[in-house]
């Protein structure tokens, strides 16, 4: 017997309970993750962990109202406790419900989705990977005002079994590869730090140990190093009014921040408002709200090659797809599951439905969410047509209202532009907007060649709280008249 | 949850067939119920059960960790090889020994009242509900909130004789009402606690409406620095960051701490105590930390003045001090945090605090907050679920949304009034803390929201 069917027997004697018990729905899915997580910090290991997960989840649907239970066992018995535990929680729970859950219809899925990758990294030596890491930390230290190196890779390895009670039979296996380092320099009254090649632990993408190996950490070593030092006696960032052009990974928040949570529909209609807040992007702007200008397209997909919420399905067995959040800077879609996409009225759900490995119930996250490029060629030459610009980069502190309107974000590092080209040294950049005006500044898009991937590997969202991994593809973008502190 | 008993067999079972000089194990278990609403009905259910083991095997200097979901043999055994293989390649390093003795109690709950809380019946929390939710039932009131019960048990052990074991669990209650058209008033409490009573729920519920009704149709008020009121959950907020920043081991021997080389010296206001005790029974905390050394109760703010931080052994060693019993999982690269933190109550009754403000604004909660400046503990954040303008002692009006950005040092260093009560309260990314409310004389709001 494969592991598959085992699994699908597992998950056919819980759905049969399910249905026996009044669930109008029912899926079971099976999540694997196996992980490897390194790290170094001043010259010595702060991690090494190879970590293994196998969990299964039950979710029914009975009067109209969810049941989930989660357990990490995986009998045949557990499978029918769970199943009997979520249908009664459910049924009690429906009474109260005074608008049923309603799924938007989805016809039986089969199939199976594997990431691509090149080289795996659990099959590269640990001893490999440290020798990698410890080169990268020597570089950073060596000055006495480097108080703190670090410089660190992680590894997930996914696998995903679906069985639904519509006759979904889903199978999809992931693997993500992240890598970085941070420096900090004290000194001069100041704390100054510099990530490589972005904040959170460095970069995260859809591949194989081939990425850990194309972002060449020892070969910036030097350069974050230096800069984290000059910092500590850099000018301090103006503040008024001023062009900001930012860098790929702080656009990557920004997207992430003021585009991708207020487009989430449960969010929108008041499901998250105890936690995480609600949205400015009420149900009538759809089709009419001007977001951005009109060079903005923001566009969701699921398909993207390397995204991290890169998939075939979603958890509720719905197709990966790709479609806008906002086209030509008007807003025109959310970021819907089967049971939201019915509350707007949509034929379908987009498939934004995910949930944090085994122990949670889905719910709407934010899938790759990237801004198209535009036709302002490279970085170089947006330098070269701004004058009294500056150029923020590399995400140091975040904050959004519950409303997603008013934002405040500090990065790292900033430079005047002056003459078309980066000038000036500048310490604590901070930048202030609200949404809408914020976007509606944008007047410059880098180009394709500019495009690259920015994974976000700590998303926070629901109760309780489950992570979620998904990517913001973007090229640096300018923005006019922005509030700086 | 696993038993004490249970616990032994499975980590003698891992000593046994261990291949290393020294081992540590963690276990933890954990079950629990959750119920989250929105509109005014259960929206989400969840029943939990999880398991986790950490394997820490020492080779010739060398050590690798791995860690399963599983207690199954099969799955211990897995573990077992992949640490020892991951030692086999990690570099020479000089560790501290692994501890042999478990001098102290354990802390924690009995183990009958953590099942209990683990299995807390998804029904009862749904009767407890029904008078509240009976109150969303208007088209105008967007009822939501989150009651969760857990329960979990803790084993901290190694092969050189160290044997702890320990159970904790939590009920907890939030709400936030929304009272829609006519501009939305915004309500929210939480309440954290070891059991909730009927007229605890609905006493959260109960609050949570009137801050809602109190808050409809805020006038916009310009940014600038004003006195504050702050309620505890507001100041729970706060001093979170003042502790993540600053009152651990880590950042106060990498020179990023508020308190670097200031202990014994005068850094936030006379009015301000903060200590961190996980024997406060008001708490529900483990008396042990991941090294198997017993938790201690650490003066770190007194009357203003800077007398300590948290150390496990790796930074106390670096330090030349003792640990005080705060480790995570070792080897930790973030080091040791207080885990148990009290603000000292002052003298002024809550409700005469108020009257304290000829002009201020009363904060109910602060909303994404942030840290922008590690050593001036500098951050930025939002206010929440009901904030309000004060005149003459009295609240005049509900005002939109402000955001402030200011170092908490200096704002911890103009208190002008410290409430008598203590709550539980916990922050948005996770901790506890009891606080009282306290009213500062000067607060930056840097800019506004729309609503």
């Amino acid at each position: 017997m494969t592991r598959s069917s085992e699994f699908e027997a597992l998950a056919q004697a819980g759905l049969e309970r399910a249905k026996a018990l009044g669930a109008t729905y029912a899926d079971v899915r099976v999540v694997e993750e196996n992980r490897r997580s390194l790290a170094v910090r001043m010259g010595r290991v702060s991690k090494l962990e190879q970590s293994q997960s196998l969990g299964l989840a039950v979710r029914v649907l009975v009067g109209g109202a969810w049941g989930h239970g989660a357990a990490p066992d995986l009998t045949e018995g557990a499978v029918l406790a769970l199943t009997e535990g979520a249908c009664k929680s459910a049924k009690a729970g429906a009474v109260y419900r005074k608008k049923p859950v309603c799924l938007a219809p989805l016809a039986s899925q089969v199939g199976e989705f594997r990431s691509s990758f090149e080289e795996d990294p659990f099959e590269v030596s640990i001893e490999e990977q440290f020798a990698l890491l410890m080169e990268t930390d020597g570089l950073l230290r060596g000055d006495p005002r480097i108080r703190v190196s670090t410089a660190q890779m992680d590894f997930l390895r996914e696998g995903n079994w679906f069985f639904s009670s519509e006759g979904s039979r889903l199978f999809q296996e992931t693997l993500r590869s992240g890598a970085g380092f941070s420096v900090t320099a004290v000194g001069n009254g100041e704390v100054q730090t510099r990530s490589y090649p972005a904040s959170f632990g460095g970069n995260y993408v859809q591949k194989g140990y081939e990425h850990v190996r194309s972002l060449d950490l020892p070969g910036h070593a030097q350069e974050y190093r230096d800069q984290a030092i000059a910092l500590l006696t850099a000018d301090p960032c103006p503040s008024g009014t001023f062009d900001l052009i930012l860098g790929g990974g702080q656009l990557a928040l920004q997207i992430h921040e003021s585009v991708g949570h207020p487009n989430e529909f449960d969010r929108v209609l008041g499901f998250e408002a105890d936690l995480a807040g609600r949205s400015f992007v009420t149900p009538e702007k759809r089709g009419n709200f001007r977001y951005g200008s009109e060079i903005v397209n923001l566009v969701a997909d699921s398909g993207l090659d390397g995204g991290l919420a890169t998939m075939g399905w979603d958890d509720d067995g719905v197709p990966a797809q790709r479609w806008h959040v906002v086209e030509a800077g008007i807003h025109r879609n959310y970021l819907t599951n089967r049971e939201f996409a019915t509350r707007l009225g949509d034929p379908q759900s987009f498939g934004a439905n995910r949930a944090w490995g085994w122990r949670y119930p889905p719910q709407i996250r934010i899938p790759n969410l990237s801004l198209m490029a535009g036709d302002a060629g490279s970085l170089e030459d947006l330098f070269a047509e701004s004058e009294n610009a500056i150029f923020f980069d590399t995400v140091k502190t975040w904050s959004i209202d519950q409303m997603r309107l008013n934002f405040q974000f500090t990065c790292e590092i900033a430079w005047e532009i002056k003459g078309g080209k980066k000038a000036r040294l500048l310490r604590n950049p901070t930048y202030q907007g609200m949404t809408p005006t914020f976007w509606g500044s944008c007047d410059a898009i880098c180009g394709q060649d500019e495009w690259k991937l920015w994974g976000v590997p700590n998303c926070g969202k629901g109760q309780p709280m489950q992570i979620a991994e998904m990517t913001h593809a973007c090229s640096p973008a300018r923005f006019r008249g922005i509030t700086l502190l | 949850m696993i038993s004490r008993e249970q616990a032994r067999e499975i980590v003698e079972w891992v000593f046994s067939a261990s291949p290393a000089e020294e081992a540590e194990v963690v276990l933890s278990s954990h079950a629990g119920n959750s119920i989250r609403l929105a509109e005014a009905a259960p929206s989400e259910q969840n029943s939990l059960e999880e398991a986790k083991v950490w394997i820490r095997l020492i080779r010739d200097g060398r050590q690798g960790r791995s860690s399963s979901d599983s207690f199954s043999k099969e799955a211990l055994q897995h573990s077992l090889d992949q640490a020892w293989a991951a030692a086999e390649y990690a570099p020479v390093m000089e560790l501290p020994p692994l501890e042999s003795t478990s001098s102290g109690g354990d802390g924690g709950l009995p183990e009958k009242t953590a099942q209990a809380l683990a299995s807390h019946p998804q029904e009862k929390k749904l009767e407890q509900l029904a008078p509240y939710l009976s109150e969303g039932v208007h088209e105008d009131v967007q009822l939501t909130g989150f009651y969760d019960t857990q329960g979990s048990s803790l084993t901290y052990a190694t092969s050189r004789g160290c044997f702890r074991h320990g159970y904790v669990g939590k009920a907890s209650f939030s709400s936030t009402v929304i009272l829609e058209p006519g501009g939305a008033g915004v309500g929210a409490v939480r309440r954290n606690e070891k059991n909730l009573e009927d007229k605890d729920v609905l006493g959260v519920g109960e609050t949570a409406l009137q801050k809602a009704k109190a808050s409809r149709e805020p006038r916009p008020l310009d940014p600038g620095e004003y006195p504050v009121l702050l309620e505890p959950n507001a100041v729970g907020n706060l001093l979170m960051f003042l502790s993540w920043a600053g009152l651990g081991a880590r950042p106060f021997l990498d020179g990023s701490s508020f308190l670097s080389s200031k202990i014994g010296e005068k850094v936030l206001s006379d009015k301000i105590s903060i200590v961190d005790d996980v024997w406060d029974p008001r708490f529900c905390c483990l008396g042990f930390d991941l090294e198997g050394q017993r938790t201690q109760r650490v003066k770190l703010i007194e009357e203003g003045i800077a007398r300590n931080v948290v150390f496990d052994r790796p930074t106390a060693k670096e330090a030349g001090r003792e640990t005080t019993g705060h480790a995570g999982l070792q080897p930790s690269a973030s080091g040791p945090f207080p885990s148990a933190l009290i603000l000292e109550p002052g003298d002024v009754e809550e409700t005469d605090l108020l009257g304290t403000l000829d002009k201020g604004i009363l904060v109910t909660q602060f909303h994404y907050t942030n840290l922008m400046d590690p050593q001036k503990v500098t951050v930025t954040g939002l206010t929440r679920n009901g904030t309000f303008l004060v005149e003459n002692g009295k609240i005049v009006a509900p005002v939109q949304n402000l955001r402030f950005t200011m170092s908490l040092v200096d704002a911890f260093s103009s208190v002008r009034g410290v409430g008598r009560e203590g709550r539980l309260v916990e922050a948005f990314f996770g901790g506890a803390a009891i606080v009282p409310s306290l009213v500062l004389d000067a607060f930056r709001f840097t800019s506004a929201t729309e609503f």
